[in-house]
């Protein structure tokens, strides 16, 4: 019996030390020069984070948002729908309704049941395209590796007086293609004041943050919830496709906190291939 | 003619093996259908919209196991098509998620494919399939069972585990090793066969290997769990125990700290003829244990924590299950079972039965690793937790008296008390509710009409200042066995606090029992709330309709 014990404790202990990475610190890998060139075509990545105001596990998955964008830099751009139970109105402190049209809508065609969730360009790694927060960092890293095959630049007027926003798309593709692309523009809202749910004292205080900025909210999907085909015939590579919109900001709206995102998706699969932000300020 | 005599006997060969593949064989099946037919029920928030089109779920099953000496295969045919409300909708699909072949001798046992398997306790391995959470974490791989000697037993297992129907490839999950060693003293060493004491040890070892992706942590891409294990038992005594310890495992459900975990599970048991008493101790800190660190679900866990409370069967006592918290927690639980003996004077002609039960969970005490880092912080050490200081943060507790008695052929009852603590901010994620405490009391009353005809009766109360607050609960059911039953039941939430939401739900049921199959049909409301297995839960949203349920076995 001796000799089977020693055999078993000798596999034991094999399994059990070759099978350890013991991590010693620093944990976290230190942010690289990501934030991509002002000139060449780089590709840029959507991380659409579903979130609500009652979601105790939203500030850390906001948090972590945060920390990839500080990691990637104007390579990730990043949109909070606020959609679902959690983004219901209730009593104050949680009477903010940030839902819109068509967040709702994306919400419920792309099956969000859970929160926080996350799409990264809409595309699906493995047979999942919406992910829990744990696979946001992995999924962004590879997204943003893979070259672009679309451009995207955006212009925006903006008429202080009347409040009224101009906006023109120019976007161009690398390559022909016949398959069907559309172009969808929305307009979004950054650092809304409102009270937040919270769970992690390292984010927040417990169980309510009554001082929470609402960081990239969706306010609105500027030419509809699905946008418009980019082109009615097939795409021509190095051809400027060109749309324009107009829009008068809601008198709620803070200007300056203000963005338009602008992103191309095939519409056979909802996959983006190329994403843009601008500042309707800058 | 050679190449004719060669034709013959394979001919014959193959007949014969044949005749035994077919004869000497065993098969055993098993199939399971539940449906759930919806409608809109605005009272109860149920609108055209919510249901979404999706007016069917149906969930069925089908297993098929074939037996040859000591060769066995099998399959599950699993269909999703849509889920049944409540399920993931990860579950929509169809096909043969689990199929396996085994060959099992005295000496070894060699299993590919899918299988399920634990390893002690589970605190760092168990698979295994519970139907009615849609939860199902089996290995796809190979498993070795191997007897060297009498006692000694042997497990090794590597594999990728099921998530959903989604097919392992790329690295898109982690890959289980594990070896377990369990020793049973008493069959081992000569002269202790008959010992008044017997002695079991084991130990096992589980590492997962997952690519590190990650652009902001440094994450360990093989993490390990080492646990050990003992069995005591003396007479009326058994004393069995096991801790667990698992190296750093930043991931999504413990916020990316890189703290080790640990779990100690022990329990003492008393038993005799009339009398069984038990108590329980268990500490949990950092355990959860996920093939795939990104997962924050309930998917691909490696490892199981099991629950130290009692799991109630009455629906307003079941109301608020207990879930397992694997971030930490510290729980207790006591068992009292005792049979006052026929013709005493409490006893009566049949006996009495009293079972008595506590439970209490709290959390661990969290201490920040420095002045400057909040406690549980990413990308750190998370926070030191003495080992034996419980938190004063009560998650749960449960205090419940039943009393069972027989008063006669025709007639008997079941009586039962609960008083209940229950953290819903921490259990359910209910951020800032207050902890429901409620009080439920509960009479359960059969009488037998002849051999073949009873009545039975049941009536609950909860009463609850949180929450939803009261409800009352009545049920009363029609068999005549063995194949028919009858049931009309209503729970009336008339205690909600928002008096629109004052809701009865009620249902009628009939169901009918033929040898191995059964079909069961209900009509009729479902309430919301969270049903937990095991520790396990999911939720389950009210629902209106028509609900079927058939099975069947040979």
């Amino acid at each position: 019996m001796k000799k089977y014990t020693l055999l078993l404790i000798a596999l034991l202990a094999f399994i059990f030390i070759s099978g350890c990475d013991k991590i010693d610190p620093p944990y976290v890998n230190t942010p690289g020069d990501n934030g991509g060139g002002e000139e060449e075509l780089v590709q840029k990545v959507l991380l659409e984070d579903y979130t609500g105001h009652t979601c105790v596990n939203c500030p850390a998955a906001a948090k972590l948002a945060g920390d990839l964008k500080q990691l990637y830099g104007e390579k990730l751009i990043i949109m909070a729908v606020h959609a679902g139970y959690f983004a219901e109105v209730e009593s104050p402190p949680f009477d903010l309704d940030l839902r819109t049209q068509t967040g709702n809508s994306w919400n419920a065609d792309f099956g969000v049941i859970s929160y926080p969730s996350g799409m990264i360009n809409r595309g699906f790694f493995g047979d999942r395209r919406v992910v829990g927060k744990g696979d946001w960092a992995p999924r962004v890293a590879t997204a943003v590796g893979i070259d672009p095959k679309a451009g995207i630049e955006i212009e925006t007027t903006y008429n202080e007086s009347d409040r009224k926003l101009e906006i023109k798309i120019d976007s161009r593709f690398l390559e022909n293609t016949n398959e069907n692309y559309f172009l969808q523009v929305c307009l979004l809202e950054d650092s809304i004041p409102g009270a937040q749910r919270n769970n992690d004292a390292s984010v927040g205080d417990t169980p309510t943050i009554t001082d929470y900025f609402h960081r990239h909210v969706l306010r609105k999907g500027v030419n509809g919830n699905y946008g418009e085909a980019v082109t009615a015939g097939a795409i021509v590579a190095n051809e400027n496709y060109t749309h324009e919109y107009s829009l008068n900001l809601n008198a709620d709206y803070k200007a300056k906190h203000c963005s338009v995102i602008a992103f191309l998706y095939r519409t056979s699969d909802n996959e983006i291939l190329q994403v843009e932000e601008r500042h309707i300020l800058e | 003619m050679r190449k004719v005599f060669s034709i013959v006997f394979l001919l014959s060969f193959f007949y014969s093996y044949s005749q035994d593949f077919i004869e000497k064989a065993q098969v055993n099946g098993s199939f399971q259908l539940d449906g759930q037919y919806y409608h809109a029920d605005n009272a109860i928030g149920i609108n055209d919209s919510t249901i979404d089109g999706r007016k069917l779920g149906l969930n069925g099953f089908g297993n098929i196991s074939y037996t040859l000496g000591k060769f066995s295969a099998g399959v599950r045919y699993e269909a999703f098509l849509t889920p049944i409300a409540g399920f993931d909708p990860l579950q929509q699909g169809n096909g043969v998620p689990y199929m396996w072949a085994s060959y099992q001798s005295d000496f070894i046992g060699v299993t590919v494919g899918n299988f399920y398997e634990q390893f002690g306790n589970g605190l760092i391995l168990r698979t295994y399939e519970e139907w009615t959470l849609g939860y199902d974490n089996s290995l796809n791989g190979m498993k070795l069972v191997i007897r060297p000697a009498t006692g000694i037993t042997v497990k090794a297992v590597y594999g990728s585990q099921r998530y959903y129907w989604q097919k392992f490839e790329n690295g898109n999950r982690g890959i289980v090793r594990g070896l377990d060693a369990e020793i049973d003293l008493n069959s081992t060493i000569k002269g202790w066969e008959s010992a008044p004491i017997r002695v079991i040890f084991g130990a096992s070892g589980v590492s997962k290997y997952q690519k590190d992706s990650d652009p902001l942590f440094n994450l360990p891409e093989n993490v390990s769990a080492f646990a050990g294990r003992m069995n005591l038992s003396a007479g009326k005594f058994n004393f069995a125990t096991e801790y667990a310890n698992k190296i750093n495992d930043p991931s999504a459900i413990n916020n990316f700290i890189y703290k080790e975990g640990q779990a100690v599970l022990s329990s003492l048991s008393f038993s005799q003829p009339g009398l069984g008493v038990v108590l329980q101790l268990k500490r949990v800190d950092n355990m959860s244990f996920k093939s795939d660190r990104g997962v924050d679900g309930n998917a691909l866990d490696i490892n199981f924590l099991p629950p130290i409370n009692r799991t109630h069967s009455y629906s307003l006592a079941a109301r608020y299950p207990y879930a397992t918290q694997p971030n930490g927690e510290m729980g207790m639980q006591f068992q009292l079972n005792y049979k006052i003996p026929k013709g005493s004077k409490l006893g009566g002609k049949y006996g009495t039965g009293v079972a008595v039960n506590f439970s209490q969970v709290n959390d661990i005490v969290r201490n920040p690793i420095n002045d400057t880092t909040p406690v549980n912080s990413q990308g750190t050490l998370g926070y030191e937790s003495d080992f034996f200081k419980v938190s004063d943060h009560i998650f749960f507790r449960d205090l419940n008296i039943e009393i069972n008695k027989k008063f006669s052929r025709k007639w008997k009852a079941v009586v039962q008390y609960m008083n209940l603590y229950y953290d819903i901010a921490t259990i359910e994620g209910h951020a800032g509710e207050e902890p429901v405490k409620a009080n439920i009391g509960l009479v359960d009353v059969t009488y037998n009409i002849s051999n073949r005809n009873s009545l039975r009766l049941e009536l609950q109360g909860l009463f609850t200042e949180q929450d939803d607050g009261d409800w009352a609960a009545a049920m009363l059911e029609y068999t005549i066995a063995p194949t028919w039953f009858f049931t009309i039941a209503d729970q009336y939430n008339y205690g909600h606090p928002d008096k629109s939401q004052q809701n009865h739900y009620y249902a009628f049921s009939l169901g009918y029992v033929k040898q191995a199959s059964r079909i069961a049909l209900t009509y009729g409301r479902q309430s919301e709330g969270v049903i937990c297995i095991g520790g396990v839960c999911r939720q389950v949203p009210a629902s209106s309709g028509l609900t079927i349920s058939l099975s069947t076995s040979f």
